[in-house]
């Protein structure tokens, strides 16, 4: 899960995590004991649909704004250690 | 609120010299309630707000000092969510709400602590420490919008905008003695506001009594186009006047005083309740069959959202960055350990797990369910009765070093909160009495979707007729 | 190859021609300078919301339409959850469970005979950022103008079998999306995509083979030569007694060879759940109609009409039809002059070079279908000799001036008149009496050899047609 996440955890977290994430997780196991059956599942409580823009291009935000809060810049982009894979 | 607008216009006080006075007050206050300070920014606004009530302006936020919780984004103001990831993150743009309130006159006076990324229900989860209860020092304020509470409770604001995802505005308010509002899903614009589990999270006014949490809200609430789950309803001018009482049926939820509410809560409480039949209310008993399964479901669907909500935070574009890492992998989990704190990195867990392959459906998707079935057993209740009361919270405020070993016990303490945050409906906090050791006890009124108006309006009846909200710590 | 037939299935991301971006206002105008054109939302930054551009959904039921699906009615956002660093929210918007559009089909060609391809579905989603890797200083860098540009997913069912039906399905695949407007289909800029995956099997067999998927094909050409390749290696794989594994590989066109990629995720497990920052999309049947009537002719359809209507052979069909612009230009002479295969011809001869050596396209042309036509008029008159004509395309076309106004001033006008040839000639018969006795003599192709010193002579001016019948007459006496 941590991998999964991008947490790192050492040794003692685990030991921790793993004990307290089991009693919420088995806590949460109660709700095996609910009939559900075809009930729709809430993805949101309000019944909006159809919210939209109209395809209008609008400014965009100052490059320096961009990079503001950047932890590290080359010229104008974002840096970050090399990308192994590409798509 | 209301008073100080008054004052401002009989010339009594000015909004400058007033914020001066708060800027202070704060600077000698050790309730560690801000984080940031908008000191300059402030003064500048409040002698322009000054200017514009010279000229006539009749809006009673003009020159109002309000605290804004660290999770709502403000321009050119540091905004951390009280979390090591955000500690020097100043945002390029204004939560829609804070333009809204900055159009009115008000005065941002500075960032409030909280809960890390909103999660918590003590304040203490903070990277910047704990926000001390006003009423007792060794207490906590409640969480995760400890902050804007205390800075309410200790008069260190006119008024404070905290966030609501499971009870984060109501508990405080709770826990402080003040009044605090989660509104009707999606009257309130989350554009701007740090999202933690965006089918739940809104922002709420919090203030000294019912009539200034109808203020802030009236300026706050309203359709965004850039927040595609805000409803495009429009509103008119919110009634500052007290609801009648006579006739309105008052729900009381069998569930909600069961084993674990503490005694001298339930007095409190009841007592409050006997008052609203008095003032011609009557009371009606009502079932909430599903409520015993909130807590569950919330820490699934909140969890679950939060851990994809907070993905984001990969020290590429913004925020902390291990830089020793010429590994991106690495970069990415070396960052992350050390932005967040222990229970941020608990509930992302617990959210990638529910959300992960074979369990989805066992767990995202069971809750999702059970979700639509606590919403039905509140549209039930609400055809017996025009609104809901019972506690905000089992218990007063317990000591900082509390239930820290504890989690699942402090997420059992949002059972009450809860439901109202899973159904989208508004419910409202206000002080309703003392507990055995003296500190506040809150009562929460809840209302079917949009009637928002109808509890600030009971709340303020109840307020006109009692001197709780007025007791200061 | 060892009696093995491939199972190809292709996954095309096309870039829309949206004016802005799906979940933002950003424009979409491609080639900016870095992170010039991005805003909170398609930043990431905390506390932002994405608001669908309607735009994007036109597009998408266009599309749907075009490829024969089922419009879904009610289609829902998902999140894809993963970490990569041109990803700025750490999960990228898309539809999982129920996407836009389903069950399509497109017919191409194959050897001959009509070959439908079956659509699974069509989905939005949102562009990624750029990386640009500097190996040398161990460094990446992300460019985030192009996160959140509108993508349409389309992904078909596993129906080829050659590459040659790849390549085929995307070159009809492309045409749809620029005769619909909605893509540019351009694959060195990107805004065309296409992923393949691909497992063979014994000729006539039912199951299916392990399969691979192919990355990082940046040309149709690419596509066949990686296609080929993959089929080549797995047969190999299995004629050795092996078993193919199932990966992704990414091509290496200067190689001629893929490779395997690392995963971007140890375990693909996306976690998608609905968004739920973004609401139902919920599509009536109004404007379905709407879309339907208004859809642009299909190239399929205006091929068919091109061959039917003027009369123009499969090559020429397709050919004008490439581009919807230079067909509309096409009907539009001759809707000024009916000549289809004159116009045709020049359309995709001369007209074709002009544009290349001025760098322009259909839209950049100086000559207008009235000049174009007009030019044609006079060729066909005899009023200029088809090789003159091609001088004074090129002068139109670098000018803009009209034919008749470039052929007087160069004083290019063909020579017809009789009386002015027949000086002319008789002066050239009197110059070459050897030639003339040998023509009379019965070597009667010196024809060609009088001919041509009547253009040299009238630099080139002379009618050739006039100019040979009044040899002949002059020389047969």
């Amino acid at each position: 899960m941590a991998r999964l996440a991008r947490l790192r955890v050492n040794k003692d977290e685990v030991a921790r995590f793993c004990r307290d994430l089991s009693s919420v997780l088995a806590y949460m196991d109660m709700l095996r004991e609910v009939d559900t059956g075809d009930v729709e599942a809430t993805v949101h409580v309000q019944a909006l649909v159809n919210v939209y823009r109209e395809d209008a291009p609008g400014p965009s935000l100052d490059v320096g704004e961009a990079l503001r809060n950047a932890p590290r810049v080359h010229g104008n982009a974002f840096e970050v250690p090399l990308v192994m894979d590409e798509d | 609120m209301l008073d100080t607008a008054r004052k401002f216009r009989k010339e009594d006080i000015s909004p400058l010299s007033h914020v001066e006075a708060l800027l202070d007050r704060i600077r000698q206050s050790d309730l560690n309630a801000y984080v940031t300070l908008n000191g300059d920014n402030a003064l500048v606004d409040a002698k322009a707000a000054a200017q514009s009530i010279d000229r006539g302006d009749e809006d009673l936020l003009a020159g109002l000092a309000i605290a804004v919780k660290d999770n709502i984004s403000t321009r050119n103001l540091r905004t951390t969510c009280s979390s090591n990831m955000l500690r020097f993150f100043v945002p390029p743009y204004d939560a829609h709400v804070i333009g809204l309130l900055r159009e009115r006159g008000a005065v941002i006076l500075g960032k409030t602590n909280m809960d890390e990324f909103a999660m918590g229900s003590t304040t203490t989860t903070s990277a910047f420490g704990p926000t001390k209860n006003p009423w007792d020092v060794t207490k906590t304020p409640g969480g995760s919008s400890g902050g804007s509470a205390a800075a309410v409770a200790a008069g260190l604001c006119d008024g404070a905008l905290g966030s609501d995802t499971g009870g984060s505005v109501r508990q405080p308010a709770s826990f402080c003695g003040i009044t605090g509002l989660k509104p009707t899903y999606g009257s309130v614009s989350r554009y701007g506001l740090v999202a933690f589990a965006s089918s739940l999270d809104q922002i709420g006014p919090m203030g000294r009594s019912a009539r200034d949490v109808a203020v802030l809200f009236d300026a706050i609430r309203g359709h965004d186009p850039r927040d595609s789950t805000s409803i495009p309803k429009r509103y008119g001018r919110i009634s500052l006047d007290g609801l009648d009482l006579r006739g309105v049926r008052i729900g009381v939820p069998d569930p909600f005083f069961s084993e674990g509410l503490s005694r001298d809560v339930e007095r409190s409480v009841r007592f409050a309740i006997a008052l609203f039949a008095e003032l011609g209310a009557e009371t009606v008993a009502i079932d909430l069959p599903h409520i015993r399964y909130g807590v569950a479901v919330y820490y699934i669907v909140a969890t679950a959202e939060a851990s994809s909500n907070l993905a984001r935070y990969d020290g590429v574009r913004y925020g902390l960055r291990d830089t020793e890492n010429a590994d991106l992998f690495e970069m990415y989990c070396e960052t992350r350990a050390q932005g967040f704190g222990e229970e941020v990195k608990r509930r992302i867990m617990l959210g990638t797990y529910a959300l992960s392959a074979g369990y989805y459906d066992a767990y995202y998707r069971k809750a999702s369910q059970v979700r639509t079935l606590i919403a039905e057993d509140f549209r039930r209740a609400f055809k017996q009765c025009d609104m809901i009361a019972g506690p905000t919270v089992p218990v007063t405020a317990f000591g900082l070093d509390e239930m820290v070993d504890d989690p699942l016990g402090v997420y059992l303490l949002d059972t009450y909160t809860i439901p109202a945050s899973l159904a989208g409906i508004p419910a409202l906090s206000i002080p309703c009495g003392f507990g055995d050791s003296g500190l506040p006890v809150g009562l929460q009124l809840m209302a079917p979707a949009f009637m928002d108006e109808l509890i600030l309006g009971a709340a303020m009846t109840f307020q006109d007729r009692t001197r709780f909200h007025e007791v200061r710590p | 190859m060892s009696g093995y037939e491939a199972v190809i299935g292709l996954e095309v991301h096309a870039q829309l021609l949206t004016g802005s971006k799906i979940f933002c206002g950003c424009t979409t105008a491609f080639g900016l300078s870095p992170n010039t054109n991005t805003c909170p939302v398609c930043l990431g930054l905390p506390g932002t919301l994405p608001v669908l551009n309607r735009e994007a959904v036109e597009f998408g039921i266009r599309l749907g339409l075009a490829l024969n699906c089922t419009i879904e009615s009610r289609n829902v956002f998902a999140r894809k959850n993963y970490f990569y660093p041109d990803l700025p929210k750490g999960y990228q918007i898309t539809q999982f469970e129920s996407p836009l559009c389903t069950r399509g089909h497109l017919d191409i060609e194959s050897g001959g005979a009509p070959k439908r391809i079956g659509i699974r579905r069509i989905h939005m989603e949102e562009d990624a950022g750029k990386n640009i890797h500097d190996e040398s200083r161990g460094r990446s860098y992300i460019d985030f103008n192009r996160a959140g540009v509108p993508l349409l997913e389309i992904v078909s069912e596993p129906d080829m079998s050659t590459s040659g039906e790849a390549v085929a399905y995307l070159r009809e695949l492309r045409l749809i999306l620029v005769h619909l407007g909605i893509s540019d289909g351009n694959m060195e800029q990107g805004s065309f995509r296409c992923d393949a995956n691909i497992s063979v099997r014994p000729a006539g067999a039912a199951g299916f083979g392990t399969r691979t998927e192919l990355k990082n094909m940046n040309s149709f050409r690419n596509v066949q030569r990686a296609l080929d390749h993959e089929i080549q290696r797995q047969s190999a794989i299995i004629d050795s007694g092996s078993s193919v594994v199932q990966e992704t590989l990414s091509w290496n066109a200067i190689l001629g060879a893929t490779r395997p990629m690392r995963s971007k995720e140890e375990s693909h497990d996306y976690r998608y759940f609905p968004d739920p920052d973004l609401v139902p999309v919920v599509i009536d049947e109004a404007w379905t109609a709407t879309v339907r009537k208004n859809l642009p002719e299909l190239p399929s359809a205006r091929r068919r009409r091109f061959m039917d209507l003027y009369g123009l052979p499969t090559y020429d069909a397709e050919q004008l039809t490439q581009e919807p612009a230079l067909a509309d230009y096409y009907e539009q002479c001759v809707s000024l002059l009916d000549a289809p295969k004159d116009i045709s011809n020049w359309v995709m001869s001369e007209l074709t070079r002009v544009m290349h050596e001025t760098g322009v396209d259909v839209r950049g042309l100086k000559i207008t279908p009235a000049m174009l036509t007009d030019l044609i008029s006079l060729v066909k008159a005899g009023t200029v000799s088809g090789l003159a004509a091609k001088d004074v395309i090129t002068e139109m076309a670098a000018t803009g001036r009209n034919a008749s106004s470039i052929v007087e001033e160069l004083g290019m006008a063909q020579v017809s008149d009789e009386t002015e040839l027949k000086a002319l000639i008789l002066g050239i018969i009197e110059a070459n009496p050897g030639q003339v006795t040998k023509y009379r003599q019965g070597k009667t192709q010196l024809l060609g050899f009088f001919v041509g010193e009547a253009m040299k002579a009238s630099k080139g001016r002379a009618n050739p047609k006039v100019a040979g019948t009044i040899i002949r007459e002059l020389l047969n006496p």
